[in-house]
């Protein structure tokens, strides 16, 4: 479409180019709602995470020999836990943790779903039927399943393992949604000019696929980084995840489950945290998605 | 008239996104009249007839008066609307497969469209009628047990206008009807379309954007432009005398398919759906505007005494009328080019008997049988140095696949040469070193650039993987870009910024950058609008007497090949089946499928013969069963020349392939029977 | 019909059996049989150690491959050999499978169930109040861990009891022991109750934000215009033509979901403390039982392969397509 002003008589000889103004996915996220409170939500959790502990004179460790198993009050404002630390900043290091691993998992998550998918649609044939068997099998036991199965060789391990772990086993339905995209994108007419043009696979996935998903994977890495949380905190409530001297919202829950309904505030909190954070990036992902959808358009 | 059939008066139609599509129309239809309605992409066609017939999208205001029959449409309530549509007025869809419901057999679609309106009526009753509906749309019964996927095209629509009449409507709106079919296919559903609204008695409001279509098919014709109806007359006074410049573009600017001829593009763009201003919308690309005319916008006006009246939205309509002011004031067709056949120069590509079979990819079970044999069956084709040969067929005869083919794969029997290597017998590295000397346009504008792209990196990305250095490809990009009439500042835009015939140009740049030897052109013009196509084919065919442009052009549009082939071969289930010099095969059609296809071909002229259905129907089936082929010629089923044949020479037909065989010095046909009988009608 | 349900049926066979080999090796590698011989004191008899060890079949001086292989053997007699404190592993599953087929089958039919009916009626709807509430709603379930749903379920329930002085909701646990005839049958009901809801919830959140995109594709479509210039009115076209072409889509999604509502069912029995089989595997894993382990994802993974052939059975049954 052309504005009023770009309405002007041209010889056909020479046809100039009228600019056009916006248009793209990532103009119609700026103007979502939807992805700003998303996103502030998150800065704002990252922010306090980062900063939170200097509100507080106590650190995670301290104990408090006036209060054990206090509800939240305004010397310690989400309450002690029976040995009089203070939750607040037991809350901000798990939070922190959890974040990093979630940080850690999605990305590396959606970076093996974008190779595997791509090289998988683009490439066809044999190739793509052996990467996608060996998806279907992985998605053919519950990742859960495979997780605990892993927990006693992840025992010694630590977190940034348990974080790859995380992306090793969640990466398969995104591989097929990129297998999808990318074999609807290899029809389109500049995948079919560059490859008739002599393009070898990996050229075309890196120029053209990669780029024409891009919000597809930021997308993914977002609303993975909210998966990501948490399967950490199930793992770390079933006592196969993070494990102390480490702190997570997982294990922070788990400490607190079984005096849920007495201190409940031990419980409630962590999970306050951990619902609220979720909720920002997939506010943030599912944005960033809807956005992507009515870009793709139909036919 | 008498009491019109439908009275559309000051009609607007608003989009929820601000678009305002239709900007206050006024249309009479007489009873049983099929009034044609053309227009560009986004002159508001589609917006106005969705509105006559109430099914506009969501958030859509309707303004303004409909009358079907006396009956006010605008303000009805979604029951009764619901309730007129069927008997009152019933539509006939583009693409008929989005349509139906595909869950559902076609017979119980079409009874059902009988039970909404007629809750009373017996099994039996509607029983007999969709077998009537079924025989006057000309569908084998058995096709009522299938599902919309299982049958053709052509079926389907046919499936659609059996729905569309089920109910007697007084009036039958159809967008596009055939857009999405082959013109053999076009000509048969658009006479089961004539002959159903015959039966029925109703009026047809016909909206198409080829001007051929129409100029057959309607007794009279609205030109809509920027949502306002810019000029309406009898179909024959439009095309022989328009009152209004912007019909008499769009009229030059349609490649005619009986003869090459100078094309005029119409210059700029139409507004967009937003656009407001006070005066005509057409005046910023009309040549002969005046200050008058972006002032104040012309009524349609005109000669009111006769009747079925000519009218016009245009200041200056009267001074054409009056001839002080020419046609060809206002659009001038330029000389006729003077041009030689070329000398033959060597052959850059050459296919000999090529024969490619290949299974469908898995995963493709919704369309057909998983690991369908899909095959290439013999294809001769020749093009040499500094000629632009073509390649026709109907959808699904296997061009596209046997261009890209010819190129990805080593085919399993019959050789490709490109510029005298044998595909199949040179090393790797020459091979990719030839397959740079070939540049393919791929179809479709939109979809040949890649969006995340700059125009400069589109076109110079076959430079890069030719490693060619940088100020070297920015200067040859830049070169390209002027080559196609591209200012070189595009370079810098992103294809959505761009306009659809910038887009296709930005495509031929792209190819031409390497100076191939040989370039690829899939559909050029498919899917761009008339004044924006011509603009292309006029630029394709400069290229082609200025810089001896060698081209393979595969389409499915004759008019094309008129104007750009020098020579033609045509293709019919995955065979060469005729191949000559343009002029010779468009003036004696020497193979029954070229006489077909050209037969079917609408011209956009009303004088001409209307398109005749010379092929029997397509199949029914959208995938015929693929066994072990006897041979024969696959054709005969289809063969108008076959029907009439004495059965040993149908024999013949039915256990001997055709051999393609030179029939003149420069024509070769593979039928038996071409030179012994003589086709009737 | 028949021939494509053969080949899905011969598909899934190979995955299973793929599945559950891999299952195995995997257990094999991140499982330490020795582990529960360690650190005991006195120390374990190296004697009695590897006759232990090799009763299970988990001698890891056997290489890999032959492990594999008379496990493999054992499966085709209908054994899955022995779990380390000496008891037949199939048993023990037919057993847990049994406890954990209750809960998965009822969540998941309310859980698909619900949610396809809330998808419905919230794209009919598209932004009144219903539609609001539930894509609100389902954004706030859908980033709440299961556990902790289940778990303030439970603390509710405990409120309530307190509250009332009775026992209304019970909880831990499958059953009271004790009860037995009717009262068995209302008390493993009432056991049932909150599971049910907790796994119910989450499917809800998924399956009606699955349907509602699928439905509104739908409604994009020429489909209902084609049905309305047909002449029905606009929410006759939406029920007799959308819907049904809606549900299709719904039905491919079984191989993305299968895992997923396993995995649900699995966290929610767990956190309520049933022993089913999800507790078994976490035993299996403490314990380095690796037949016990390899046992249940085996059983996993024919549990997900039976939910995609449900789900494949329903999809010929929609959709003509695929009859081929």
């Amino acid at each position: 479409m052309t504005t009023a002003s770009d309405v002007r008589p041209v010889t056909a000889g020479s046809v100039l180019g009228p600019v056009r103004p916006s248009g793209g996915v990532w103009h119609r996220v700026v103007r979502d709602r939807q992805a700003w409170v998303g996103a502030g939500l998150l800065a704002g959790i990252v922010l306090w995470a980062l900063v939170g502990p200097v509100l507080r004179p106590w650190d995670a460790t301290h104990v408090d020999l006036t209060a054990f198993g206090q509800p939240p009050s305004a010397r310690h404002w989400f309450g002690t836990n029976d040995i009089g630390q203070d939750l607040y900043q037991q809350v901000l290091v798990g939070l922190r943790k959890s974040l990093v691993v979630a940080l850690v998992a999605a990305p590396v998550a959606t970076a093996l779903a974008a190779v595997v998918g791509a090289v998988a649609g683009l490439a066809g044939g044999w190739v793509d039927r052996a990467l996608m068997a060996g998806v279907d099998l992985m998605l053919v036991v519950p990742s859960f399943y495979l997780l605990v199965l892993c927990s006693p060789a992840l025992a010694k391990a630590g977190w940034p393992v348990l974080a790859l772990v995380i992306a090793a086993l969640t990466w398969m339905i995104m591989a097929r949604v990129v297998r999808a995209q990318t074999r609807s994108l290899r029809d389109r007419g500049f995948v079919r000019a560059a490859r008739f043009a002599g393009a070898p696979l990996g050229w075309v996935v890196v120029r053209h696929i990669w780029p024409n998903l891009a919000s597809l994977l930021v997308a993914d890495v977002t609303v993975g980084v909210g998966a990501a949380v948490l399967t950490e905190a199930t793992m770390s409530y079933f006592g196969i995840g993070v494990r102390v001297p480490d702190v997570s919202l997982g294990t922070l829950l788990a400490a607190g489950g079984p005096a849920a309904a007495t201190r409940p505030w031990l419980f409630v909190c962590p999970a306050l945290v951990l619902v609220v954070a979720v909720c920002a990036v997939s506010l943030l992902g599912d944005a960033l998605r809807d956005a992507l959808d009515t870009g793709a358009g139909r036919g | 008239m008498a009491e019109p059939l439908l009275d559309v008066r000051g009609l607007h139609v608003r989009f929820a996104d601000g678009a305002h599509a239709v900007r206050g129309v006024d249309l009479q239809m007489a009873p049983g009249e099929v009034l044609g309605l053309v227009g560009e992409s986004g002159a508001g066609k589609s917006a106005l007839v969705s509105g006559v017939v109430g099914l506009l999208p969501r958030g859509a205001t309707l303004t303004g008066s409909v009358r079907l029959a006396g009956t006010e449409l605008v303000g009805l309530d979604d029951r009764r609307l619901a309730a007129l549509r069927g008997p009152g007025v019933a539509m006939v869809f583009q693409d008929p497969l989005s349509v139906l419901n595909p869950l559902r057999r076609v017979g119980t679609l079409v009874a059902e469209a009988l039970r909404l309106h007629d809750r009373t009526v017996t099994t039996h009753a509607v029983q007999t009628r969709v077998d009537e509906l079924f025989t006057l749309v000309g569908l084998p019964a058995g096709t009522q047990q299938a599902f919309a996927h299982e049958l053709s095209g052509g079926m389907r629509q046919r499936v659609g206008i059996a729905i569309a009449i089920a109910c007697s409507p007084r009036l039958l709106v159809a967008d596009e009807p055939t857009t999405a079919l082959d013109v053999a296919v076009q000509v048969q559903v658009l006479e089961v379309l004539d002959t159903a609204r015959q039966t029925a008695d109703a009026g047809l409001l016909l909206v198409s954007h080829d001007l051929g279509v129409v100029a057959g098919w309607a007794d009279r014709v609205a030109v809509m432009y920027a949502g306002h109806v810019v000029e309406q007359a009898p179909t024959t006074d439009l095309f022989a005398a328009p009152r209004m410049p912007y019909t008499i573009g769009l009229l030059r600017a349609v490649p005619d398919p009986r003869a090459a001829r100078r094309l005029v593009p119409v210059p700029g763009e139409p507004p967009t759906a937003g656009w407001s201003g006070p005066g005509c919308a057409f005046a910023p690309r009309c040549p002969v505007a005046q200050p008058r005319c972006a002032q104040e916008r012309p009524r349609l006006g005109g000669d009111q005494q006769a009747l079925p009246a000519h009218l016009a939205a245009c200041w200056r309509a009267d001074e054409l009328v009056g001839g002080t002011l020419s046609l060809d004031d206002v659009f001038a067709v330029g000389a006729p080019r003077d041009r030689e056949r070329p000398v033959p120069g060597d052959p850059v590509l050459e296919i000999c008997d090529l024969r490619l079979t290949y299974r469908l990819d898995a995963g493709v079970r919704r369309r057909g049988r998983r690991g369908q044999i899909v095959a290439v069956d013999s294809v001769w084709l020749t093009v040499r140095r500094g000629e632009i040969v073509a390649l026709v067929g109907e959808s699904g005869a296997g061009k596209t696949s046997t261009v890209e083919r010819i190129f990805e794969a080593v085919p399993a029997l019959g050789t490709v040469r490109l510029l005298g290597h044998d595909l199949a017998r040179t090393g790797r590295s020459v091979r990719r070193r030839l397959r740079r000397s070939v540049q393919l346009v791929a179809q479709d504008a939109t979809d040949a650039l890649d969006p995340r792209m700059t125009v400069r990196a589109t076109v110079g990305e076959p430079l890069l993987l030719a490693r060619v250095r940088r100020p070297e490809r920015h200067r040859r990009v830049a070169a390209a870009l002027r080559t196609v009439g591209l200012h070189p500042t595009v370079a810098d835009a992103y294809p959505y910024q761009l306009s659809g015939g910038q887009r296709r140009r930005v495509a031929v740049a792209r190819a031409l950058v390497t100076d191939p030897e040989l370039v690829v052109l899939d559909e050029p013009v498919a899917g761009l609008d008339v004044s924006v196509a011509a603009g292309l084919l006029e630029l394709l065919a400069d290229l082609r007497d200025s810089r001896g442009l060698t081209a393979l052009v595969v389409t499915h549009d004759l008019a094309v090949v008129r104007q750009l082939a020098d020579r033609v071969a045509v293709m019919a289930v995955g065979r060469v089946v005729e191949e000559a010099p343009t002029a010779a095969l468009f003036t004696a059609p020497a193979h029954p499928c070229t006489q077909a296809l050209l037969a079917a071909v609408p011209v956009p002229d009303p004088t001409a013969d209307r398109p005749r259905a010379v092929f029997r129907p397509e199949p029914e089936w959208a995938s015929a069963p693929t066994g072990p082929a006897t041979p024969q010629c696959r054709l005969a089923p289809r063969c108008p020349l076959f029907a009439g044949l004495t059965p040993d020479r149908q024999h013949r037909c039915r256990t001997e392939v055709p051999r393609l065989l030179p029939s003149t010095a420069d024509r070769t046909v593979a039928c038996h029977w071409w030179r012994t009988v003589v086709p009737s009608g | 019909m028949l021939r494509y349900l053969a080949r899905r049926a011969a598909n899934m066979l190979l995955l299973a059996l793929l599945a559950t080999s891999g299952g195995y090796v995997l257990a094999s590698a991140a499982l330490d049989p020795l582990v529960r011989f360690r650190g005991s004191n006195p120390p374990v008899p190296d004697e009695q150690v590897r006759r232990a060890l090799a009763l299970t079949g988990t001698d890891p001086d056997t290489p890999l491959a032959g492990r594999l292989g008379s496990w493999l053997a054992g499966l085709a007699r209908g054994s899955l050999g022995t779990s380390v404190d000496n008891r037949p592993v199939t048993s023990e599953i037919a057993e847990r499978a049994g406890t954990s087929l209750q809960l998965l089958v009822l969540g998941t039919v309310l859980g698909v169930g619900l949610g396809v009916l809330v998808g419905i009626v919230g794209a009919v709807r598209q932004h009144r109040w219903f539609d609001r509430v539930t894509t609100q709603g389902s954004f706030v379930v859908l980033a709440t861990p299961t556990f902790v749903v289940a778990v303030l379920l439970m603390v509710g329930a405990t409120r309530l009891n307190d509250a009332t002085g009775r026992q209304i909701i019970r909880f831990t646990g499958q059953y009271t022991p004790g009860h037995d005839g009717w009262a068995g049958l209302a008390d493993r009901a009432s056991h049932l109750l909150l599971p049910t809801v907790a796994l119910t919830l989450g499917l809800v959140a998924v399956f009606s934000r699955y349907q509602r995109a699928a439905l509104l594709d739908v409604l994009s479509t020429d489909l209902v215009r084609g049905a309305r210039a047909m002449g029905h009115t606009q929410r006759s076209a939406l029920v007799r033509h959308g819907v049904r072409v809606a549900l299709v889509p719904m039905s491919t999604l079984a191989v993305y979901t299968g895992g997923m509502v396993l995995a649900g069912a699995t966290i929610t029995e767990l956190t309520f403390s049933w022993h089913g089989m999800g507790e078994y595997l976490l035993l299996a894993a403490r314990r380095g039982d690796v037949n016990a382990a390899a046992g249940t994802v085996a059983c996993a993974a024919v549990l997900v392969l039976a939910l995609g052939l449900v789900a494949d059975l329903l999809h010929a049954w929609l959709d003509p397509r695929v009859r081929l």
